[in-house]
């Protein structure tokens, strides 16, 4: 089919049918109308796009499904898809003599299920000739019955069992029966970190040293013998007795089902959270790619979620290869700038950059415990320090609300727009002194009273007296001496219903809107009021306004990527909040905001919905 | 919070324009069955789904008051819609979701929730299919039920448009013309709730 503009022919009905379409008599006969689209592809696909756009049909058909035709959730797909995996694997079970055994397998009694994951499913058991409770690890039925798969979840299993240490689970046997590979290893009690997390949430800074230096041990000596674990998660890792003592379990065994072609089991395959970028890439890896994954775990464990999100696995592994995740303190204020700087290290995006080796983490981890619980006598290890001082330098605004608690480093005091706006900074005068005056004066009073209703009205005013008309040079100048009087109070913080007072004095102005409808249609934009449209957001965040921030954020990034995709340089700079910035640190920056907004977890209660409490 | 319908009905007489008080009312006919499914959305039980709804509608209501007194440059249907998507987003802060995912316990999986979709899109999202819905039952209503069927088959349903044709015994043609005189009366629908 051709994919040109509608190519007409002589006898084509474009006219009628527009006629048609808007419910009107036809000037010939409905036969011939319908006999005529029976055949021609170009009236069809006229036809179609007047009836609607391509979109709106698409749409339609998306939007419509759920009423029309019952679809189960995906969501429902996958649990059932796990329950039938366990009873799959429980079925294939010879019969116990004790009915209240789920079955046997070789010399065990079934008594339990313990989980069930990409791999296959975990049972609880006895082992009748030693009269022990062990776990065991049943591969999945369709993995089973790979060849290649099943071959190398009895390898790797067998090569994890050479591995003796304390942090990681011991495995006593590797058998199959009837054609069902399994594995038994030490039944730990605990549950695991992921459920420890669920839980209770984050962990503290010396919980996350103590956990990292023993999974870090844990994986050296697996790599010493050339393991390498490939799905370090925080479901991998049980815990013994509290926190106290952790241990890896499931070395090795992921590559089996890597094997499998995963497609047809997509998705109960597991989340690639916790994949390295070479892993996600299908790269070969080696045991580096353990310490990205140890360092996503312990970003887990210091801001209870995974580093990378998204909605699909595709997205995660994007995010993954590309992506920064959030900082870790802007999450978690609680967390040493060291020990950020050292799980970024981890999480480098080249195997190069990370740690020398798994031991040489564990050293450093622990050495760096050692400090915390007792600073006077043991010292941060020298490089380790150096790691905090790398991840201070960079500015962040806070555009959280409230509960995200960013470091803040002082803004240079005159707010410097953009060079084509901006001739000079702006500077102290005797009006600047007023809005300050009048502004410290409103933020005193509680918002409900009369007195402070007063105030914002004399605010009003001096801000009609300063701006006089859009467009005008004073208009912007005066613009320019308001966000700076006002930017020091949303940056610091304010109560949600005076930021709704507030975010009115940002509003951006028309040079900017015409920005970004031009960007809109894909047409490059000088930078214009970038650092404006982000005070604007940052009062929008404030006032808890939140879709409204979002979308305007989304206009700055959007101007921003169009510049970049037509042929801007990204490391090419302007003025942004008093800084030059390169495109992509603002870009970076926009993100951020983005993630946050996404992030915040809020108060009970919906929340005030317009508080420009007008007495 | 179980007076409702009162609490609405004082609120729909405070509202004094005729305008404005249609506006209110397709306003709660759209925004109800949004807020509902992204409440069942997230596992709520019908009774809290219906809380939710009454908490968030109302939080729109009591600021139409400052609506009045403050903002009458916009449009009471705009300002509805803004402080509405607003007000959902931070209701639906209230519970954690960011919790990490990939456990391996039956527990965890069978527990888990739809989550990490980005808020803002969401309420876009059901918003958006709450219009197609009331335009299709509105369009639904106005063409013959053979019409309806050759639309809601191979669009909705995708079929092909040969198979469509020979189960209601139609030229193809008549269903491409029929599907495509829906598709237009949906989407003149659509553009009409939305301006209402």
């Amino acid at each position: 089919m051709k994919r040109q503009a509608t190519q007409f022919e002589h006898g084509c009905l474009e006219q009628e049918i527009d006629l048609f379409l808007d419910g009107n008599d036809l000037p010939l006969h409905r036969e011939y109308f319908d006999r005529h689209l029976e055949s021609c592809d170009s009236c069809r696909r006229y036809l179609e796009k007047q009836a609607a756009d391509q979109h709106l049909w698409q749409e339609a058909q998306a939007m419509l499904t759920d009423r029309f035709l019952p679809a189960p959730a995906a969501q429902e797909d996958k649990s059932e898809q796990l329950s039938a995996m366990i009873k799959a694997v429980l079925g294939s079970l010879p019969r116990s003599e004790f009915p209240e055994h789920l079955g046997r397998l070789g010399n065990h009694e079934i008594t339990g299920v313990v989980g069930s994951g990409g791999m296959g499913v975990v049972l609880k058991a006895i082992d009748t000739t030693l009269d022990r409770t062990v776990a065991i690890k049943v591969l999945a039925p369709h993995l089973a019955n790979n060849e290649t798969a099943r071959k190398r979840f009895s390898r790797e299993a067998r090569a994890a069992a050479a591995v003796i240490h304390p942090n990681v689970i011991p495995i006593h046997s590797v058998s199959e029966d009837k054609g069902l590979p399994y594995l038994t290893m030490t039944f730990v009690k605990g549950g695991s970190l992921q459920q420890r997390l669920v839980k209770e949430g984050p962990f503290t800074p010396a919980a996350i040293l103590r956990i990292g230096a023993q999974i870090a041990a844990g994986l050296g000596a697996a790599h010493d013998q050339g393991l390498v674990h490939r799905d370090i998660k925080p479901a991998n890792i049980l815990l013994e007795q509290g926190v106290e003592r952790v241990a890896i379990t499931d070395f090795g065994l992921a590559r089996a089902v890597d094997d499998a072609s995963i497609t047809q089991s997509q998705i109960i395959a597991g989340t690639p959270q916790f994949m390295s970028p070479e892993q996600a890439r299908g790269e070969a890896i080696d045991q580096r790619s353990d310490l990205f994954g140890l360092g996503s775990l312990l970003y887990t464990l210091a801001t209870g979620r995974p580093p990378f999100r998204a909605d699909s696995s595709y997205g995660v592994m994007r995010k993954i290869c590309d992506d920064s995740p959030m900082p870790i303190r802007a999450l978690n204020p609680d967390i040493p700038d060291w020990l950020s700087g050292f799980i970024n290290k981890l999480m480098h995006k080249t195997p190069a950059g990370r740690f020398e080796s798994a031991n040489d983490v564990a050293r450093k981890l622990e050495e760096s415990l050692a400090h915390l619980q007792q600073p006077s006598a043991n010292e941060l290890p020298a490089e380790v320090a150096a790691l905090g001082r790398n991840s201070k330098s960079k500015v962040r605004i806070a555009i959280g609300l409230g509960l995200v608690t960013v470091v803040l480093v002082t803004l240079a005091f005159a707010l410097i727009f953009s060079p084509t706006l901006q001739k000079e900074p702006v500077r102290s005068s005797a009006e600047s002194n007023q809005i300050a005056a009048l502004i410290a004066n409103w933020k005193e009073h509680d918002p409900h009273t009369e007195e402070a209703g007063q105030k914002r009205e004399k605010i009003k005013e001096l801000h009609a007296v300063h701006a006089g008309m859009p467009g005008t040079e004073k208009f912007l100048e005066a613009k320019r001496m308001w966000a700076n009087e006002l930017l020091p109070i949303l940056l610091a913080g304010v109560e949600v219903e005076k930021a709704h007072f507030l975010h009115r004095f940002t509003e951006p102005f028309a040079a900017i809107r015409l920005a970004d409808e031009a960007a809109a249609q894909g047409q490059t934009t000088q930078p214009i009021g970038w650092d404006w449209q982000a005070i604007h957001m940052l009062a929008l965040g404030r006032a808890e306004l939140l879709a409204d921030s979002y979308e305007e954020n989304d206009l700055l990034i959007n101007k921003i990527e169009v510049n970049i995709r037509n042929g801007v340089s990204p490391d090419s700079k302007t003025y942004f909040l008093g800084e030059q910035c390169s495109l992509q640190e603002i870009l970076r920056e926009c993100r951020l905001h983005r993630a946050m907004i996404q992030a915040i977890h809020g108060p009970p209660s919906p929340g005030p919905v317009d508080n420009d409490s007008n007495e | 919070m179980n007076d409702f319908p009162e609490t609405e009905s004082v609120l729909l007489a405070q509202i004094k324009s005729l305008e404005d008080q249609q506006a209110w009312e397709q306003f709660v006919s759209i925004y109800r069955p949004v807020i509902m499914r992204l409440a069942s959305k997230r596992g709520m039980q019908k009774a809290d789904a219906e809380d939710l709804t009454q908490q968030v509608l109302l939080s729109v209501a009591k600021s139409i008051d400052r609506w009045k007194k403050q903002n009458e440059s916009v449009r009471f249907r705009h300002w509805l819609h803004r402080v509405a998507k607003n007000a959902i987003i931070n209701a639906m802060k209230r519970k954690p979701r960011d919790l990490a995912v990939g456990g391996s316990t039956v527990g965890n999986r069978l527990s888990e929730q739809p989550s990490g979709k980005d808020p803002i899109e969401e309420v876009e999202l059901e918003y958006r299919r709450e219009l197609f819905l009331q335009a299709a039952s509105i369009v639904q209503g106005e063409v013959e039920p053979e019409t309806w069927q050759a639309f809601q088959r191979s669009v909705i349903e995708g079929m092909p448009i040969e198979k469509v044709a020979s189960d209601l015994c139609k030229s193809i043609g008549k269903i491409y013309a029929a599907r495509s005189r829906v598709m237009r009366k949906l989407k003149k629908a659509i553009e009409r709730l939305e301006l209402s």
